[in-house]
């Protein structure tokens, strides 16, 4: 049954598998692809479907980058959908269950939830849990076949099995043994489960044969590790009474039988030994079992005198991998410093050290680590690049980490244990590189000549015929990788022969487009001076000095000056621009989950992605298209049947375009849905008392209604073709952006959302303006045009509202000096400048007394104790120093409105001339 | 400004100047206002700044004489006299803004003439008398003596952060969406 889902979820999970977290729009696609196969799950498989549910999120968390470890949930979120397409594959679901619930939990936690709240963790482990007090080897055995099976899911489980038998005192010493190295091999296998895991499982299966021949003939099991040897001698006293407590370590008593003295003496030096070396700039340490006073706390490299020698052991191997897999990367980083997965590795690498360094109260090593992952924390941020000093002392740290956990696996073997050199210099160095003067710039080099084996020679790091013997055992391996893991050269030789190698291509003559990241408090620090910068060279040039002509010279240098310096505003607001690509995408997923969600058919369409935005509007802007496009897709498009009725194709078609368009960015939401519809607004508006009729209200006002916040309510969706949820929302914050947002509708037909938008907040264009003896500036976008009207243009209604005709178009007029109580100002409108403005529904003129001169401003906000200013949007520094208000035409009609009402006494002032 | 006293809550408000008012002592700039002087805490003033010319801004209280433009910044000014309903009076040369900082944003106000840095001790400064509802002394911190003399330490938080000016633009933003 569901053979094709099936076959889908497991191609899905191997493409997780290999999914790298930064590629978005790999994501988005898996993400559309996941849901659509959410949609065949059957509705008897609940948990299996709460679990794609789960691996959808975890996909959108990656999206969003929402937790640390994007890797993990990724490869976790790989196992999970794998998980459910095995259990799809089974009869009934609960057949499946445990496998579910492992992945559904480990999910979970790698989504960085709280482990308390998972769905998968309150079920399951009660009764796995008691099944596991009753398995058997030969119940492992077989687990372990039925992995082999469905290949990887299941491993968690096959472990527990096996860590579980490990502990039972039935059998014997050297059966535990063996069981506990085959629960080790399961967790490697598991964690690396898109590395092929055929031949490690076969590994597992012989260990787990080896562990059922010695239970039968009751022998010596075949030294399959060399960490046997040391178990066996130590062995024959039960070590471990505790069932469950494996993993943690336990306070010794010292007084204990002599069994357990003899193994403590042999695993920690006395400690004498250990602190000597050990000045306190090592590092608080973490105290390692609480609450238990030591007579003689071991610190630093010191190992902890309650570890477990098998738990330091294993660490000491795992430890190795991961540092051989970090060693890789960062060599890898050398030459691609962006490679993310590479620098994920490294951060992985550290931080699971770093974790299992604490758990074992390892003080050095985890303090290293801990560090090294802040400064790889600091690269994957974007903070800094991993090039030069910051790359150095990723590699000293792997160098150092690797001493560390040599130096701990001396001591297992009796070895006093010292301190590596330079730890504490290297340690300081993490805490903070800067003060050490570490930058990204690479370190001084010589001039050695271009391949990395000739560099390394040439420095004499290594010999030529070491070089030969290695390239000729792995030829096919960069030459650097295989020195390191010879142990031939350092790690950090390697990567300045790589590095100095990179140096001398570069300066022989590629140059590649490069690009500098910076971070945007400079930017925008940058572009503020730039604007202090323009206002000032504005101060000069209109200086009279210069502008009475006396001195040509000096008005000559100042133009050019002048033009200098656009070109440099010019160019500083190009550098904050963004495209609108990563907007639209996240629209184009919330288009498909919203469709996904009401079973409507959508299609959707964008244009013009590459248009530029100021990067300060991207974020601010994506929330109202956010509610937009949900009311298209929710509200807008129907049901596929009704469209079938209606004479539409049954899939919808929203098209978000966004183009340049008058000094503006217009986004624009186009669908062919229902439409609005006018009379039922209107209905709802007068019944809400939010207008009395509509006379003379033209369709866009109408719609525009449905911005109201009174008229959002849930019943307004449903009985008005919907369009009312967040509405208000969406008008504010396009409004907070001094842009606008405007309807069109026609019934049946679809509707249109544009929203326009100025380029940047930070630079308006506009006309400076006098009214008395005051100058305002009136952003250049909104004028539409200025005349002196004469005589005959001008009427008034019942000797009340003001109208000038211009070109025989009725505008209404208000007088600037009226509206803001300016004395002086020019009465006579004829004497006067109308300056029309407001958009084509709400147009009108205002009477100024004269048009100063153009200006571009840089617009500040008025202080917030001002309180919102009705007709003002902000102020900005003149030329002559002063500061002028910036006028706001749609606030200034409202103002108008309002003056004109009867209804406020406060403000005597009637409209009327 | 008898609105303002009803503004802030009655119980906080009280509360709170009760428990300034422990450890009051401490440096004042001292400035004259109408004859009276009064005192600011050192640490609320960043800057003394001569007159400037300040543009009006519309629709405000009338307290408000408008902003001006301090290195690049737009700045409130507040005209001392007039929020405490006393009489206007023309500009001289000793006429200055003292800009502070409260609530964290930086305005202005204007006073007469600047006096001095004072150190006043706690068992200087006395609780404001109360006069009943013809004078507010709610903006009043305490009554330092020193040398003899008066100085009301203003609550200059207080003052400036008077709610008249937000529920101006509270109000006329209701007028907007009211429209």
């Amino acid at each position: 049954m569901n053979k094709e889902l099936v076959s889908s979820l497991t191609g899905l999970a191997a493409e997780m598998a290999s999914l790298n977290p930064d590629d978005q729009p790999a994501l988005v696609l898996l993400g559309a692809a996941l849901e659509d196969s959410l949609q065949g799950v059957p509705a008897d498989r609940p948990e299996t479907l709460d679990l794609l549910n789960l691996c959808l999120e975890a996909l959108q968390a990656i999206y969003l980058k929402a937790v640390p470890d994007l890797a993990r949930l990724a490869n976790s979120a790989a196992r999970a959908v794998f998980c459910a397409s095995q259990c799809l594959g089974f009869e009934q679901e609960s057949e499946g269950k445990p496998l579910i619930y492992e992945a559904g939990r480990a999910l979970w936690l790698a989504a960085g939830k709280n482990p308390r709240a998972c769905p998968f963790l309150t079920d399951s482990l009660p009764s796995w849990s008691a099944e596991l007090s009753q398995i058997t080897l030969d119940d492992a055995a077989s687990l372990l076949m039925q992995i082999e099976a469905t290949l990887l899911a299941g491993l968690d489980r096959l472990k527990d099995a096996v860590q579980h038998l490990s502990q039972q005192d039935s059998y014997s010493p050297n059966v535990r043994h063996v069981l506990g190295n085959t629960a080790r091999e399961i967790a490697a296998v598991a964690d690396n489960i898109t590395a092929g895991a055929d031949g490690p499982l076969v590994n597992v299966g012989k260990m787990l044969e080896t562990a059922l021949e010695c239970v039968e003939s009751d022998e010596e099991p075949p030294l399959l590790l060399p960490t046997i040897a040391f178990e066996e001698a130590t062995a024959e006293q039960p070590e471990e009474t505790a069932d469950e407590s494996d993993l943690l370590p336990m306070d010794e008593d010292p007084q204990e039988p002599e069994a357990e003295e003899a193994l403590e003496e042999e695993v920690a030096p006395p400690p004498l030994q250990a602190e000597a070396p050990l000045p306190a700039a090592a590092g608080p340490a973490p105290s390692v079992s609480a609450g238990v006073p030591k007579p003689a706390p071991v610190v630093g490299t010191g190992l902890p005198e309650d570890a477990d020698p098998d738990l330091l052991r294993e660490f000491t191997t795992e430890s190795g991998d991961y540092i051989e897999a970090a060693e890789a990367a960062l060599l890898s980083l050398e030459t691609d410093p962006e490679d993310l997965e590479a620098i994920s590795t490294v951060f992985r690498a550290f931080h699971t050290i770093k974790g299992i360094a604490g758990f074992l109260g390892l003080a050095a090593i985890q303090e290293l680590a801990h560090h090294a992952e802040t400064l790889l924390t600091r690269v994957r941020d974007h903070e800094i690049r991993c090039t030069g000093g910051y790359a150095d002392l990723a590699l000293r740290s792997v160098d150092m980490l690797k001493e560390l956990v040599n130096v701990v696996n001396a001591a297992l073997n009796g070895s006093p244990q010292v301190k590596p050199e330079g730890y504490d210099g290297l340690l300081q160095l993490l805490v903070n590189p800067e003060a050490a003067g570490i930058s990204a710039e690479a370190a001084e080099l010589g001039a050695p000549p271009p391949r990395v084996g000739d560099i390394l020679v040439a420095e004499g790091k290594v010999d030529r015929s070491t070089i030969e013997r290695v390239h000729n055992r792995q030829p096919n391996e960069p030459i650097g990788v295989s020195l390191v893991r010879e142990g031939s050269a350092t790690l950090t030789d390697v990567a300045k022969a790589l590095r100095t190698q990179k140096q001398l291509a570069a300066a022989s003559g590629s140059t590649s487009d490069s690009s500098v990241r910076v971070r945007t408090d400079r930017l925008d620090g940058l572009i503020d001076a730039v604007g202090e910068l323009v206002i000032a060279q504005s101060m000069v040039s209109q200086d009279q000095i210069v502008t009475l002509g006396a001195h040509h010279d000096l008005a000559r240098k100042v133009s050019h000056q002048g033009k200098i310096v656009r070109e440099l505003q010019d160019l500083s607001m190009s550098m904050r621009m963004v495209p609108l690509k990563a907007t639209f995408q996240k629209m184009n997923r919330l288009a498909r989950d919203v469709a996904q969600k009401t079973g409507k058919l959508v299609e959707f369409i964008t244009s013009g992605e590459d248009t530029e935005i100021d990067r300060n509007m991207v974020d601010v802007v994506s929330d109202p298209l956010v509610h937009m496009v949900r009311n298209a897709v929710d509200h807008g498009i129907e049901t596929p049947d009704v469209r079938e009725q209606a004479g539409k194709s049954r899939t919808g078609c929203i098209h978000l375009s966004a183009y340049h368009a008058g000094g503006s960015v217009i986004v624009e939401l186009r669908d062919d849905g229902r439409g609005l519809n006018r009379e039922k607004i209107l209905q709802k508006a007068l019944s809400q008392g939010l207008i009395d009729s509509d006379k003379g209200m033209s369709d866009s006002e109408v719609f525009g209604l449905i911005f109201r916040a009174g008229f959002s309510t849930a019943e307004v969706v449903t009985d008005v073709s919907g369009r009312g949820v967040g509405m208000d929302v969406v008008r504010q914050s396009i409004a907070a952006l001094r842009g606008r947002v405007d309807i069109a509708s026609e019934q049946g037909l679809g509707s249109t959302f544009t929203v326009r938008l100025p380029l940047t907040l930070a630079i308006t264009d506009g006309m400076l303006i006098r009214v008395g003896d005051q100058r305002f500036i009136v952003p250049t976008a909104k004028i539409q045009i200025c005349f002196r009207p004469e005589a005959d243009a001008l009427s008034t209604i019942a000797g009340k509202g003001e109208m000038a005709l211009l070109r025989d178009e009725i505008l209404p007029m208000f007088r600037l000096h009226r509206l803001f109580d300016i004395d002086n100002a020019v009465e006579n409108p004829t004497e006067g400048l109308l300056v029309v403005v407001g958009d084509s529904d709400r147009r009108y003129a205002l009477l100024v007394d004269e048009l100063l001169d153009q200006q571009q401003v840089v617009a500040k906000s008025l202080s917030e104790r001002l309180g919102q200013l009705q007709g003002v949007s902000g102020g900005a520094i003149l030329a002559d120093g002063r500061v002028g208000l910036i006028l706001d035409p749609d606030g200034l009609l409202a103002a108008a409105r309002q003056k004109g009402d009867a209804s406020s006494p406060s403000r005597p002032l009637p409209i009327a001339a | 400004m008898s609105s303002a006293a009803t503004l802030s809550a009655p119980g906080s408000a009280t509360e709170g100047s009760l428990e300034a008012r422990a450890d009051l002592g401490g440096k004042y700039l001292t400035f004259f206002l109408a004859g009276e002087e009064y005192g600011i805490e050192i640490l609320k003033v960043h800057e003394i700044i001569g007159m400037m010319p300040i543009t009006t801004v519309p629709r405000t209280p009338f307290f408000i004489k408008g902003v001006v433009n301090l290195r690049g910044k737009v700045i409130p000014i507040v005209d001392l006299r007039l929020k405490f309903e006393m009489e206007a009076m023309t500009q001289t040369e000793e006429t200055c803004i003292i800009v502070v900082q409260t609530h964290g944003t930086e305005m202005g106000i204007v006073v007469d003439r600047v006096s001095e840095v004072l150190d006043i001790g706690s068992s200087e400064i006395e609780e404001p008398p109360s006069f009943g509802g013809d004078v507010d002394t709610t903006y009043i911190l305490g009554i330092g003596k020193t040398d003899g003399h008066v100085k009301l330490l203003l609550d200059i938080e207080r003052v400036l952060s008077d709610q008249e000016t937000l529920d101006l633009g509270a109000l006329t933003g209701a007028d907007i969406n009211g429209d």
